[in-house]
């Protein structure tokens, strides 16, 4: 396997990270692109030098994975703690806690790498390349900051890179050795191995400890008083060195090392660097939705929420019948008064909307759900749960009362000929358009974005709607122009078994970015209209295309036409295959929106259309789901 | 008697005799609790008495009726027998039963009752506590969705008269005997009933009159019989049910017949659950008698449940008063702490949104409370009370040999000489299937005929039909038991003892099924295995009419076969049939214990019939069960795949050395959290919202490396080397995958010792 790892080029950030996660198993840690590779306990984190992806083989990169895993899985926090206690009483007999550390990390390296060699050994290839050259490359060094080359490598520094030389060789034999070494270190190497390999042997790590501290310590001593550090290099006894050791419990997460890559983000290098970046991504993140939710409106400054509450206010604790009670608007920073739609994260919007899609999609305990009401579609008919009633005469046997002697003439057809039919109004799929209004009415840049805001919530929701179901779906944004932003091509879910607890948004930030960006003008809704209808015909299913609007039309005359236009069309064709528009009117003069989208011929309502007021975003669900329901009966 | 049951509880002669309280000598006066008494031909409620009904009167009054082509359904009828009936009626019982006797006491009413409430809290038996106090018989339905007009009313049979000539005949359901013979009507959960169908009742209602065509008499009206009468129940808005409406729900009469029974207060119910566990007729076998404190703790708890502020909504209609006989009796046989019980087999109903909570809160009312033990001890029928260690497996122990009545045999049958030596014996059994006996070479009988079988096939190319039911063999059940399938099979165990059924629930290729057929193999059980379907309807379930020799019959399925003759039934895929199908062999795991045909005839359960059913909630063409239906199960056993340590035990076991550890190991870990990621236990965006890990791939490499522990003890058994396990395996995974998951996978694979 280390053969094929070793062609197969090298890994993506996204392919290391999964492997990662396979190799890792049930331990709950997180892996991000840092300065170094590092495990870092009181982060539950392990990072890794993204930099470095192009360059290093496969298994390389899977050794050092494997290894920061042993680090996590066999030493941890617990460990850590442990080697910390024990950095400080060497302390106090006058070893420098960051020497004493330099032994400790070399010997628990081996420790470590032996346990998980022990219980995966198929990742033996694995370690073997990582040590063919990391142990070069990363030269343990006990100075403070950065040295110059100049200065050389003293005899203890000398000594645990020897004993890592020696614990590779003696593993895989064929490895140069890294430098040239001393007599004395070797001396001390040869002297000291047996009680090393007896410390790495040890399962637990205090024992470990315990052999380093009565058989390695005086030898490491003397090497080390061979060649003192200055005062001024050393880390003498950093407290917080110790109470961190497991910040730099690793063998190959030196802070020190020249020639890592430069961080280039923040000018944070090295493990605190790592810290922060993860802290910040945590931030940033996902995970909890209500949690990170209200973390970020926390760092907004909400309005509405109440001194220790752990979550955003729930839409009913909101209440209200006006919309300012809505929910992304708590995204809003407490100073300003609009939404900065330029860095808008829809991952966090969703998760401030989340019950209100919930609710819309599994129903709110006293009425069904989307998922409920689209299923009876979905098995031909309006009770999904009761098994479909016969069709046709015979299926189950029964006797043709009109013909009786088709039973006395062929009793094998009047019984046997039950091949039950499928419904004939069943419904497999669903296809769904969403037009959104940008038009001028609707948002004007660098002004307060109330209806705009509306817009997005309602639109995020059927978005969610169509993601969480799986149904096909397009988004177009149209003002003077209609502009795609999401389309049918792009609707690709990962293939069933992902439970509803896995689910995770699809990050449509950036589409609600550019209907920000686009530029806002007329309502072009017939325009809208016409493409929409258009490429939904090609689509299987029952389609639908729900327009989110304020209802003011540029050309009242045109969309009237295209909405009768849809419904001749519609009078030819099966239930099924008819096109209809379900309006949603946000922020909107109810005569003018009426008259757009229930537009009456011969004093009837056409039947291509109908359209309702959304005046609360805590109605959307019910309306959502009525609107759905009545399309999916009268269809 | 021939098993394990028998074992127990003896005899059917000393079954006779435990069940339910000792029959009331004749002129006795029987108390039902201090409000209700009943002398031979009257019956008081709260002091006020009614008269009971006098026995059915014979032909020739009946002679007049339309002529019936099948008359199981004529014979008189009885009352409900005293083992199907509450013995002990609390306050809120006495409300319902008195409301009932002054309806039908009441000559210018009806005797149209709906009793509408959870499932679980006594309905039914309610209704025939009421039949077997007032001395009136009874017909039983139940619908599906699939219920037609032939099932319960009418329909039309053809019949062969002596000179062989075929004509066709309006036949009466259960439904119109009852009108016409004056009988009390139980529906079941009438709103399982196709609304559109519910007006041939209603019509008859309002009537009076019962309109027939095609009879003997032509078309014919006739008169409702004074005693009809109908007592419905109802779960409003359950899965499966359909909308009642107003028309029916009016005909009941508002104040009147429309009865809401709601569980009883706890006080009562208390009363309820101990009088209901110590009545049955294993617990009296046992000798045991629960402490009421205990029984009362369970009820607050389940009064807790009910009403709780955030799970109430769910477990309203889960947690039932039969729900907490089964616990308490769980308790008593197993003699696991009730909590535990709770967590692995009863509360295992409730939603997985709630069920952490639910758990949490029974834990905390419960501790580590357990049942005493009895006067006899039921725990040498189950599996020893010492699991064996997590992370071991150990073999399945040895099966009961059952005691089996030599069949009489056909020595006139054909004799086929097999080249053996062997001699198989064809002889006739029922049905004409062919019954097979067989020698060995020194003319010894044969025991295990399976051989016999197989050499018939393959020297002389015979496949014999069998009769329904066989004793699994080694090789279907297990492959050996581990800590979780031991205790899994010891609550299996209790609850069958106990006859109720048992729900298996737990992903597909988690040994379900092998479970279930090892549970039949240690007891030696012989057993008949069904696989439902979303096609599967009623008629599977009940019977059929066959033309048979120029006329209609009614042939009983296999499965109601199988109840009727007392077999192991085994219903893999239950929840992928239907929930309103379920419904229609309700019956059965009620007190009763019936199913009644289409022609009136009454399908009794045998006392050894058993039933597990398997299936999973989630999955494509799975339906949700409805709560009556999930009620009924005495547990609904949680069963997942094992922990990886247990996994790897089995997959060692049975690899028996063959195949390296490792590699059997890694398999397991990686399924393990392979099924993590896809079931969203580890979050593969490591919770940090910044990983860079694409969604779909982490998919794919989960998907593919999710194997069932089905799927690995099949590579592992079927491996002759280690490298052709990894091989096999590799294969498995690897074939067909995209580049980019291939690169995920090999070093993942390789770390797991499957490079």
């Amino acid at each position: 396997m280390a053969e094929q790892a070793e062609d197969a080029g090298t890994l993506t950030p996204s392919e290391l990270e999964t492997v990662a996660r396979m190799i890792l198993g049930h331990d709950q840690l997180r892996v991000l692109p840092g300065s170094w590779w590092s495990y870092i306990p009181r982060e539950q984190l392990i990072t890794y030098p993204a930099q470095l992806l192009g360059e290093w083989p496969t298994a390389r990169l899977v050794g050092a994975i494997c290894h920061e895993t042993a680090e996590a899985r066999f030493t941890g926090s617990r460990g850590s703690s442990q080697v910390g206690r024990w950095l400080r009483g060497q302390s106090q007999q006058g070893l420098p806690a960051r020497t004493a550390m330099l032994l400790v990390n070399t010997i628990n390296d081996m420790r470590v790498n032996r346990m998980y060699l022990d219980r995966y050994p198929g990742s033996r290839p694995f370690f073997r390349e990582l040590y063919r050259d990391v142990p070069n490359l990363d030269p343990r060094d006990d100075r403070a900051g950065d040295l110059p080359e100049a200065l050389g490598r003293l005899p203890h520094h000398l000594f645990v890179n020897a004993l890592t030389d020696r614990w590779a060789t003696e593993n895989w034999g064929d490895r140069e050795a890294a430098e040239d070494t001393p007599d004395e270190v070797r001396k001390a190497t040869r002297k000291l191995w047996s009680a090393v390999e007896r410390a790495a042997d040890c399962d637990d790590i205090q024992e470990m400890l315990d052999v380093i501290c009565k058989k390695v310590v005086p030898g490491y001593r003397q090497l080390v008083e061979m060649a003192p550090i200055p005062a001024s290099d050393d880390g003498g006894d950093d407290p917080e060195l110790i109470d961190q050791s497991e910040g730099t419990g690793q063998q190959i997460d030196d802070s020190n090392l020249d020639d890592r890559p430069d961080d280039d983000e923040e000018n944070v290098t090295g493990i605190e660097g790592d810290i922060e970046r993860a802290r910040a991504a945590q931030a940033g993140g996902r995970g909890d939705g209500r949690q990170k939710a209200g973390s970020q409106l926390r760092r907004f400054g909400a309005r509405g929420m109440t001194p220790g509450r752990r979550g955003p206010p729930s839409a009913a604790e909101l209440g209200g019948d006006h919309w300012e009670t809505s929910l992304v608007q708590q995204m809003r920073d407490k100073d300003e008064e609009r939404i900065d739609y330029t860095r808008f994260d829809y991952r966090l919007a969703v998760s401030i909307l989340d019950e209100q899609i919930k609710k819309t999609i599994d129903g709110d305990g006293r009425r069904p759900g989307l998922k409920a009401i689209m299923d009876r579609r979905r098995h031909g008919m309006n009770e999904a749960l009761r098994r479909p009633r016969k069709q046709r005469t015979g299926d189950q046997g029964e006797i043709d009362v009109a013909h009786p002697e088709r039973l006395l003439t062929d009793p094998v057809t009047a019984f046997l000929k039950g091949v039950r039919v499928p419904r004939e109004d069943r419904q497999r799929d669903f296809a769904s358009a969403v037009l959104l209004d940008i038009s001028g009415s609707m948002v004007q840049k660098g002004y307060p974005t109330r209806k705009f805001d509306r817009l997005v919530e309602t639109a995020m929701l059927f978005i969610e709607i169509h993601e969480r179901l799986q149904i096909p779906f397009e988004v177009f944004g149209f003002s003077s122009t209609v502009t795609p932003l999401w389309s049918f091509a792009e609707c690709r879910w990962p293939r069933g078994m992902m439970e509803e607890r896995a689910y995770k948004p699809r990050d449509h930030s950036e589409a609600f970015r550019r209907l920000y960006e686009l530029d806002h003008k007329d309502t072009d809704d017939a325009g809208a209209l016409r493409t929409a209808i258009e490429r939904c015909q090609a689509q299987a299913g029952l389609k639908s295309i729900f327009v989110i609007t304020d209802g003011i039309s540029s050309n009242p005359s045109e969309l009237r036409r295209v909405l009768m236009d849809l419904d001749r069309g519609n009078r030819g064709k099966a239930e099924g295959e008819r096109i209809k528009v379900l309006a949603f009117g946000v922020g909107v003069v109810k005569s003018e929106f009426q008259l757009a989208y229930q537009p009456r011929q011969f004093g009837k309502i056409l039947n291509s259309c109908t359209g309702v007021v959304v005046e609360n975003m805590t109605r959307v669900p019910g309306l959502v789901r009525d609107a759905v329901d009545e399309r999916i009966r009268l269809a | 008697m021939k098993n394990v049951f028998r074992n127990l509880m003896g005899s059917p002669d000393d079954l006779a005799q435990q069940a339910g309280e000792p029959a009331a000598p004749v002129n006795a006066v029987v108390d039902f609790g201090p409000e209700v008494r009943m002398g031979n031909d009257w019956f008081e409620i709260r002091g006020k008495r009614f008269a009971r009904r006098g026995p059915e009167p014979v032909a020739p009054e009946r002679s007049f009726l339309p002529e019936q082509p099948r008359a199981a359904g004529d014979a008189p009828a009885s009352p409900p027998a005293r083992d199907d009936v509450f013995l002990h009626l609390t306050a809120h019982m006495v409300d319902v039963l008195e409301r009932i006797a002054d309806i039908d006491d009441n000559e210018r009413l009806g005797t149209f009752v709906l009793l509408s409430g959870p499932t679980g809290c006594g309905k039914t038996t309610l209704a025939k506590t009421y039949c077997h106090i007032s001395n009136q018989p009874l017909m039983e339905l139940n619908f599906s969705g699939d219920t037609t007009l032939a099932d319960f009313f009418r329909r039309t049979e053809v019949v062969t008269d002596d000179a062989g000539n075929q004509s066709t005949l309006a036949g009466l359901g259960p439904a119109a005997r009852a009108m016409l013979l004056g009988r009390k009507l139980i529906v079941n959960e009438i709103n399982m009933l196709p609304p559109d169908l519910i007006s041939v009742i209603t019509h008859a209602m309002d009537t009076g009159r019962l309109l027939l065509s095609g009879t003997e008499y032509g078309n014919i009206e006739i008169e409702l019989h004074e005693h009809f009468g109908i007592i419905a129940t109802a779960n409003p808005n359950y899965v499966g049910t359909a909308e009642m409406g107003r028309s029916l729900q009016r005909r009941f009469g508002l104040g009147l017949g429309n009865v809401p029974v709601a569980f009883l207060p706890p006080a009562e119910e208390t009363e309820s659950l101990l009088v209901e566990f110590a009545r049955h007729p294993v617990m009296q076998s046992l000798g045991a008698d629960a402490d009421s404190g205990l029984g009362g703790r369970l009820v607050t708890l389940a009064d807790s449940l009910r009403n709780h502020p955030d799970v109430g909504a769910q477990m309203r209609d889960r947690v039932s008063t039969r729900t907490l006989v089964h616990w308490l009796s769980l308790g008593q046989l197993t003699d696991l702490p009730l909590a535990e019980i709770g967590k692995r087999a009863v509360l295992t109903i409730s939603p997985p949104a709630v069920r952490e909570q639910v758990v949490q809160i029974a834990s905390s009312a419960l501790g580590n409370v357990r049942l005493e033990r009895g006067e006899r001890d039921a725990r040498e029928l189950l599996l020893g009370n010492e699991p064996p260690d997590h992370g071991e497996a150990v073999v399945v122990p040895m099966a009961v040999t059952p005691e089996t009545e030599d069949a009489p045999v056909d020595e006139d049958g054909e004799r086929i000489e097999l080249p053996s030596g062997r001699v198989a014996v064809l002889g006739q059994g029922e049905h004409d299937t062919p019954r097979l006996h067989a020698y060995d070479s020194e003319g010894r009988r044969l025991a295990d005929l399976a051989d016999v079988r197989a050499e018939l096939r393959r020297e002389r190319g015979i496949n014999l039909p069998m009769p329904l039911g066989h004793v699994p063999g080694r090789g279907e059940i297990l492959p050996c038991l581990t800590q979780t399938s031991w205790t899994t099979t010891r609550l299996t165990q209790a609850t069958l003892l106990l006859n109720r059924p048992v729900f298996l629930r737990g992903p597909t290729g988690t040994g379900k099924s092998a479970l279930a057929r090892t549970v039949a193999y240690l007891w030696g059980l012989p057993t008949v295995e069904f696989a439902f379907t979303g096609e599967t309807a009623k008629s599977d379930l009940t019977a059929v009419r066959q033309l048979s020799h120029g006329a209609t019959r009614w042939s009983l399925q296999a499965f109601l076969e199988a109840v009727r003759d007392g077999l192991f039934v085994i219903v893999n895929e239950y929840n992928t049939a239907y929930p309103d199908v379920h419904s229609i062999i309700n019956g059965l795991f009620d007190k009763a214990e019936l199913v009644t045909l289409p022609d009136g005839t009454e399908i009794r359960a045998h006392p050894d019939f058993r039933l597990i059913a398997t299936g999973f909630p989630d999955g494509p063409g799975v339906k949700p069960l409805n709560e009556g239906v999930e009620n009924r199960f005495g547990a609904i056993v949680a069963f997942d795949y094992p922990p990886h340590e247990e996994e790897r035990a089995i997959l060692e076991f049975v690899g028996e050395g063959r195949v390296s550890v490792d590699a059997l190991g890694g398999m397991a870990e990686l399924a393990s959290i392979a099924r993590a990621i896809l079931g969203g236990e580890i979050d593969v965006e490591f919770g940090g919202g910044m990983a860079n890990i694409a969604p779909d791939v982490a998919a794919s490499v989960a998907e593919r490396t999710a194997l069932t522990t089905a799927e690995m003890v099949t590579l592992a058994r079927g491996a002759r080397t280690s490298e052709e396990l990894v091989a096999w395996y590799r294969r498995g995974v690897l074939e067909g995958t995209s580049p980019e998951v291939a690169r995920v996978l090999e070093p993942v694979l390789a770390n797991y010792s499957l490079g």
